[in-house]
């Protein structure tokens, strides 16, 4: 392979960085900047928020129903079966409920921002916007980027609550634990700092999810196929980049809070 | 509103012409002596390249008040792309665009916000917003300027839907419900929403039947005739460049290769010209 060959997925990668930046510079920029288009934010958060409760709430219940059966099983051999309550607990808040959460969200929401968007660039209606001297990113970016940071941590504590409620079925179920015994035991594995690791990483992923699939829906080119091809690559790379800002938060927080 | 190009130049502007001795210049297929301040849209010595593919290479222009400019060239030719250019959507590599006197190459937003606002454009497709009625994308602009009441905006929905022979009940269907000659019909009367000086014209009659494109050439005509805007219109339906224009302008390889009236082009002797016209005037 060639210089020539290897440098241009380089620089077309360089070039993505570039403009990514640039649109999250000019979100950032539009949230302190007139007109602040409530009415689609509100419109967004219905849509982000509202409509994702039911495929959270299957993630939430289904997750911690495992996590629990797991747990119950492997923990059942050492007579360890009261810290199932802690076990569920504690992963579901700190990791799984915001990083599920954030992948079924990228799933449902992310590819569909990036596909009414990818269809408005390809339709035109982009253009049409800029042409009546309304700026797509204050219209179109700033309300989903909004709506996602708000409603992904609200979205992560219905899923926190729904999993647990799933672990607790299980335990009553499979170990006749008492709602008190299990509640009791949840709380004992948490720690303040866990309701701030809970809440930050829903926050980064919300603007994570949304923003990637705005990116790629401006970015769309080539018709409807190109509009395939913007939501799969929309939902691929905020998965990945939730996935890694999750380990690199994590990190952090563990650097920051002791545990 | 804008100060005219002379106006601006008195006062050493930045956006002016850089050549002082400059003056509007005299164009193919207009009788009359060109006007600075008539002058509504000029183009000068655009150039524009995609990568290493040539889109314009020097292109001239110029559109007066009330006066209709067709761009006509094959597929791919770049005609879009000066619409494109004179809206700003598109910066040209090398050379000046003037709307009105201002030049937008490497204008700042607001003064590109400005230039939008005196510039109607009917898109290929109409590009209405899917998820809005008739009536909300007609009154989005002036939603968006925030400065109209909602009695106002209704009165003058009502008014440009009538403008293009609509129905007002058309107000309140979505735009999947319209038919093609209908989106048309509503993408000028969104156009024209904010009364603007130029009308810019993607392939109007572009997939329409002879009848309903004849209905969108005559609103053209109407809109010119009665608003006296300027318009551009990029077509290859030869027909209804002729219905419409007062001028016209043949693009091939980045460079226009013909410019004139409709006499001129009835009896060019340009050999790629003949043959564009022939083989549209067939249907081929």
């Amino acid at each position: 392979m060639t210089t020539a060959t290897l440098s241009r997925p380089v620089k077309s990668a360089l070039l993505g960085i570039q403009n990514m930046s640039i649109l999250v510079g000019r979100t950032f920029a539009a949230f302190v900047r007139p007109p602040l288009y409530w009415r689609d934010t509100f419109v967004q958060m219905d849509v982000l928020g509202v409509q994702s409760l039911v495929i959270v709430t299957l993630t939430g219940i289904f997750t911690g129903m495992v996590l629990a059966l797991q747990s119950a099983v492997q923990l059942s051999k050492f007579g360890a079966s009261l810290f199932v309550g802690q076990l569920v607990g504690a992963s579901v808040i700190r990791e799984l409920g915001p990083v599920l959460t954030a992948l079924m969200v990228s799933g449902r929401v992310g590819s569909g921002i990036a596909a009414e968007i990818g269809s408005m660039r390809v339709n035109e209606q982009i253009d049409a916007l800029e042409a009546m001297g309304t700026d797509p990113v204050k219209k179109l970016v700033k309300p989903r980027v909004l709506a996602g940071i708000v409603m992904m941590p609200i979205l992560t504590i219905a899923t926190d609550f729904i999993a647990i409620i799933g672990g607790q079925l299980i335990s009553w179920l499979m170990l006749h634990q008492s709602a008190s015994t299990y509640w009791n035991a949840v709380w004992s594995g948490l720690y303040l700092s866990d309701l701030f690791t809970g809440l930050a990483k829903p926050l980064v992923f919300g603007f994570i999810i949304t923003m990637v699939a705005c990116y790629r829906g401006l970015k769309t080119t080539g018709g409807t196929e190109g509009v395939g091809r913007a939501t799969t690559n929309a939902v691929v790379l905020s998965s990945v980049l939730v996935l890694a800002s999750d380990f690199f938060m994590t990190k952090l927080l563990i650097e920051v809070f002791g545990h | 509103m804008f100060r005219s190009r002379r106006q601006r130049k008195s006062r050493g502007h930045p956006d002016l012409h850089p050549d002082p001795r400059w003056s509007p210049r005299k164009v193919a297929g207009r009788d009359s002596a060109p006007d600075p301040e008539n002058r509504m849209i000029d183009l000068e010595n655009v150039h524009l390249a995609f990568g290493e593919k040539v889109i314009l290479d020097g292109i001239w222009l110029e559109v007066d008040r009330g006066e209709t400019l067709v761009v006509m060239g094959g597929s791919g030719t770049g005609k879009s792309t000066i619409l494109r250019i004179i809206l700003g959507l598109l910066e040209p590599d090398e050379g000046s665009m003037y709307v009105h006197g201002v030049n937008i190459v490497h204008a700042n937003q607001e003064v590109l916000d400005q230039v939008r606002s005196e510039i109607g454009m009917v898109f290929q497709g109409g590009a209405l917003f899917d998820s809005l009625t008739v009536g909300e994308n007609l009154a989005f602009r002036l939603h968006d300027e925030g400065n109209h009441s909602e009695e106002e905006i209704e009165r003058l929905v009502e008014e440009k839907l009538s403008f293009v022979n609509l129905e007002p009940g058309v107000k309140n269907l979505m735009p999947a419900e319209l038919s093609g000659g209908m989106r048309k019909r509503v993408a000028i009367a969104r156009a024209v929403m904010g009364s603007p000086r130029i009308v810019l014209y993607d392939e109007p009659t572009t997939g329409l039947d002879p009848i309903t494109g004849e209905t969108i050439n005559c609103l053209i005509n109407k809109l010119r005739d009665q608003q006296n805007v300027a318009s551009i219109v990029v077509t290859h339906d030869i027909g209804s460049a002729l219905t419409v224009g007062n001028r016209f302008a043949m693009l091939k390889e980045g460079h226009i290769i013909f410019e004139g009236d409709a006499d001129a082009v009835r009896s060019t002797d340009d050999d790629y010209m003949r043959a564009f016209i022939d083989a549209r005037m067939s249907g081929l």
